[in-house]
């Protein structure tokens, strides 16, 4: 099987698998899904009859493996059953969000690749110069700090206190700009760490040293000699960081009422919203295996020695 | 001074636990309301001030140190334990449990730690305890795959092969010449992680999924006193500047320890 | 004939006060082969560096390297922007020590010897990177530029370095051990290809049975100082340090070969005398306090002249 398929199909088992998990969190649940889908539909006191065919209509008289299946395949056609909270669809809830968390992620991957950049470049010319100290220190602060920190800190301070932004989010771009920030510097620290470290191999290895002593002037040797290779770790640990970007997106969302999935999904918590919560789950999940299958792609494509091996 | 990250940190990381365990005696109980006094600024009665309850703010961040300290430490030993035994006896044990354990480590490694935290928060409600219990679950895939890379490879080491081949068993030749290294290398990964695991924590308390009240833990006083940041900013000063240390004791700590057995590699894993 | 290259008292002090080079003067004829031969830390790496300005930062180098292209000529020690890039590559040529570590592994060959061309700016002509290639004894080039290095033996892919240095015909190549990552059998043939291609050349070479082949003249470093020079060092050493050197290499059916006894002097300290005289069997009381002068080749006062 060529490498790519490979890395799909195990992309896909670990997915199976994860899917088995997250189903597997509503035996844990002491909750009873029939009555409380006829609950939230605005049925005050179910019969027991009543009860019973919807038990029935959702196939949980069944085994649980038929159960499973049900589930599995109504999930990969992006049915999540009913909200236990409000009765309506959970696909529709999360369609309706889902928009304004891309939108929040994707500025703040943006920002993080500029802090990344901003912190890993000045201090190559010169390790241990000043620059590289104080790049390092930055980096190694914002690591250390929670975001959100950060947030409460940009929320009371800069946009309540000095009233600059806006106070409710409504989740467009523009207003997603404030909220970014303190999802992307604990990121962005991390990445520039990373391309630091890959920059600063690359350009220190011999290959390097040939297209000095050939004439070429330094952007093009960082351009075609460094990035290429600090691009590799850099992939894998932009990868990692998608897992981390659900909780993250929760604190952010929930901090600037930003109408998105991480809101959704901690109202959901909070509510015991069973169904919500597995396919908001059910979607980090998707999100940081696609990440990591785009990186490992990735990779594969920029270094010809791991396209044959493996 | 040689390996100056790996003094600091645990200098750091010492003086949080004695801080943490040395509070009660000094500090007054971190739990006291006292209304007379709240919002109180740092001084003589109140050492870093108090919040909107007029709890002593001093008391009750060394109080959330013992909810951190005790919980991360939960999640490590596991790390550590757990990853150390599936990932050692996995890569001496035969083919089936080799390739058993290495796919569950697969997708506990693809699980994001934090969106299990958050499953499971889901299912069976919010608390300190079921965070480190599913931080835990996924805590010692890392490990445990260090483990059985490093056993495993050690296997056809020349000072294993020659211990074998003067007679010594395979189990003693391993306990001897392998256990020490591979242990050393779990403990150290395991702490890698310890930073952004602490990071984890505070941030779901935060969001109220972990600590409950009154329990005192760092993310959940900023929570609950985020609206009176501008009038009293100790409160967000004080539980920041706590993580921030106990996070930048760990990593130094940590990346002392890589740098102490591994000098100059970087190829270790960091999650 | 014309002097190409011409290093007078040249010294480098590394960031650390390793004195790397104290004072070397040397001259390189056209077409000439000088190879620099010395143990690890005689300076001799430090010296090519020197002329294409690849020291570290915060190196302190004084001293003079011209290099002379027909009447015009170029001084490599300080050299602004605009030198550097007359001599990267154009006037001097490069050939490094290791081929795989020399080649970067996300490149073609093909691409790698292009650049070339392209870290100069320029374009290469069609099908010229071929012919580099074919006149450095690379067969099938076509076919296998596109490979990348990884599937080359190291052998031929320090053809393609040699390939690469030579594009612009330089003036002088500069090699930096370009056979001490290579099978022994390589070596002489790979040298061959080196001399065969470049014009003037400079060789750092460690082994001196290598050397005797190609190179027209040697160059014996000792502590950053040139201790010896002529035409026939490998066969007729005279320098103490340099029969030490000759001594020390395996020659088969001869015996074990004399170690040198001693350690190299610590180059951060001053040195005052001849570096090797804590080494020498032959030393004088003198030898430890006064500098010796390079007097008909040697830089020894009781060689006998």
């Amino acid at each position: 099987m060529p490498a790519p398929l490979r890395r799909l199909a195990s992309a896909l088992a670990v997915l199976a698998t994860a899917g088995a998990l997250v189903w597997g969190l509503m035996l844990l649940s002491p909750v009873d899904p029939a009555r409380q889908i006829l609950l939230a539909q605005g049925d005050p006191a179910p019969a027991p009859a009543e009860v019973d065919a919807t038990r029935h209509e959702l196939g949980l008289d069944r085994s649980y493996p038929e159960q499973y299946a049900r589930w599995l395949t109504a999930a990969v056609r992006g049915d999540f059953g009913t909200s236990w909270r409000t009765g309506d669809p959970v696909a529709a809830e999360l369609a309706g969000r889902l928009p304004a968390t891309i939108r929040l992620t994707l500025v703040a991957l943006l920002f993080a690749t500029a802090v990344a950049l901003a912190l890993a470049l000045p201090g190559l010319e010169r390790p241990g110069g000043p620059a590289d100290v104080f790049a390092r220190g930055l980096v190694f602060g914002g690591s250390a700090l929670p975001v959100f920190a950060v947030g409460v800190v940009l929320l009371e301070f800069v946009v309540v206190g000095a009233g600059i932004g806006r106070v409710v989010a409504d989740g467009t771009w523009s207003g997603a700009l404030l909220p970014a920030l303190p999802l992307a510097l604990g990121i962005g620290a991390e990445w520039a760490r990373v391309l630091r470290g890959g920059l600063r191999d690359a350009l220190g290895a011999p290959h390097s040293e040939t297209a000095r002593a050939r004439g070429a002037g330094r952007l093009r040797i960082l351009a075609l000699h460094g990035l290429p290779h600090a691009a590799a770790p850099f992939l894998t640990v932009a990868a990692m960081s998608a897992g981390g970007l659900l909780a993250g997106a929760a604190v952010v969302e929930t901090l600037f009422t930003w109408p998105g999935i991480g809101r959704l999904l901690i109202t959901s918590i909070d509510a015991g919203d069973l169904p919500v919560v597995q396919a908001i789950v059910l979607l980090g999940v998707v999100a940081f295996l696609a990440a990591n299958l785009l990186a490992e792609t990735l990779t594969a494509a920029i270094d010809p020695r791991r396209r044959e091996k493996r | 001074m040689r390996n100056r990250s790996l003094h600091v940190g645990a200098w750091l990381l010492v003086a949080l636990a004695v801080i943490a365990v040395a509070a009660p005696l000094l500090l007054p109980d971190p739990d006291r309301v006292d209304y007379t006094a709240k919002l109180a600024p740092p001084g003589a009665t109140h050492l870093l001030g108090t919040d909107r309850l007029g709890r002593d703010l001093a008391a009750r961040l060394a109080a959330g140190a013992r909810t951190t300290l005790g919980s991360v430490g939960a999640v490590w030993l596991v790390s550590v334990a757990i990853g150390l035994l599936a990932g050692t006896l996995s890569a001496l044990a035969g083919r089936l449990a080799h390739e058993t354990v290495a796919r569950v480590v697969d997708v506990a490694l693809a699980l994001p730690q934090t969106v299990v935290a958050l499953a499971v928060a889901g299912a069976i409600g919010p608390g300190m305890w079921q965070l480190v219990f599913a931080m835990s679950a996924t805590a010692w895939a890392p490990t445990a795959r260090l483990a059985h890379t490093y056993v495993h490879a050690a296997r056809e080491r020349p000072d294993v092969l020659a211990a074998r081949m003067a007679g010594i068993g395979t189990v003693r030749a391993m306990a001897a010449h392998v256990l020490p290294g591979a242990s050393a290398r779990v403990v150290v990964v395991a702490t890698l992680g310890v930073g952004q695991l602490i990071l984890s924590l505070a941030a779901l308390s935060f969001l109220g999924l972990g600590a409950q009240p009154p329990t005192a833990e760092w993310g959940r006083m900023l929570a609950d006193s985020r609206h009176d940041v501008i009038a009293a900013p100790w409160l967000i000063i004080a539980p920041t500047t706590a993580v921030f240390l106990a996070v930048t004791a760990v990593s130094l700590l940590a990346d002392g320890a890589r740098e102490h057995i591994d000098p100059g590699s970087r190829s270790w894993p960091r999650f | 004939m014309a002097t190409v290259l011409k290093i007078r008292d040249l010294a480098v002090t590394y960031p650390d006060g390793t004195q790397a080079l104290r004072g070397v003067d040397l001259d390189l004829a056209e077409g000439e082969c000088l190879a620099l031969a010395g143990e690890s830390g005689s300076g001799k790496s430090t010296l090519l560096r020197v002329l294409l300005s690849l020291l570290p930062k915060g190196s302190r180098v004084t001293g003079s390297a011209v290099v002379d292209d027909d009447g015009t000529s170029l001084e490599a020690v300080g050299a602004d922007r605009a030198t550097l890039r007359r001599l990267r590559g154009g006037l001097l040529g490069y050939v490094g020590q290791d081929p795989h570590a020399a080649a970067d592994p996300l490149w073609s060959v093909g691409r790698h010897l292009r650049e070339a061309w392209r870290a100069r700016r320029m374009r290469p002509a069609k099908g010229a990177a071929e012919e580099r290639a074919e006149a450095v004894g690379i067969t099938q080039a076509r076919a296998r530029l596109r490979q990348y290095p990884h599937q080359w033996s190291g052998g031929m892919l320090q053809r393609a370095h040699i390939a690469g240095a030579g594009v612009h015909g330089p003036l002088v190549t500069l090699a930096d051990e370009p056979t001490s990552a290579l099978d022994a059998g390589l070596a002489a043939t790979t040298l061959a290809v080196l001399r065969a291609d470049a014009r003037a050349l400079l060789l750092v070479c460690h082994d001196l049975r290598h050397v005797a082949a190609v190179a027209d003249r040697v160059a014996v470093l000792y502590a950053g100082r040139v201790v010896e020079t002529g035409v026939d060092v490998p066969a007729r050493p005279r320098h103490p340090y340099t029969k030490a050197l000759v001594a020390a290499a395996p020659r088969p059916g001869h015996g074990l070969p004399e170690e040198l006894p001693g350690t190299s002097p610590d180059l951060r300290r001053e040195l005052t005398g001849c570096a090797f005289a804590p080494r020498c069997g032959l030393a004088l009381e003198s030898c430890h306090r006064e500098d010796p002068v390079l007097d008909d080749g040697v830089a020894c006062p009781v060689v006998p002249r």
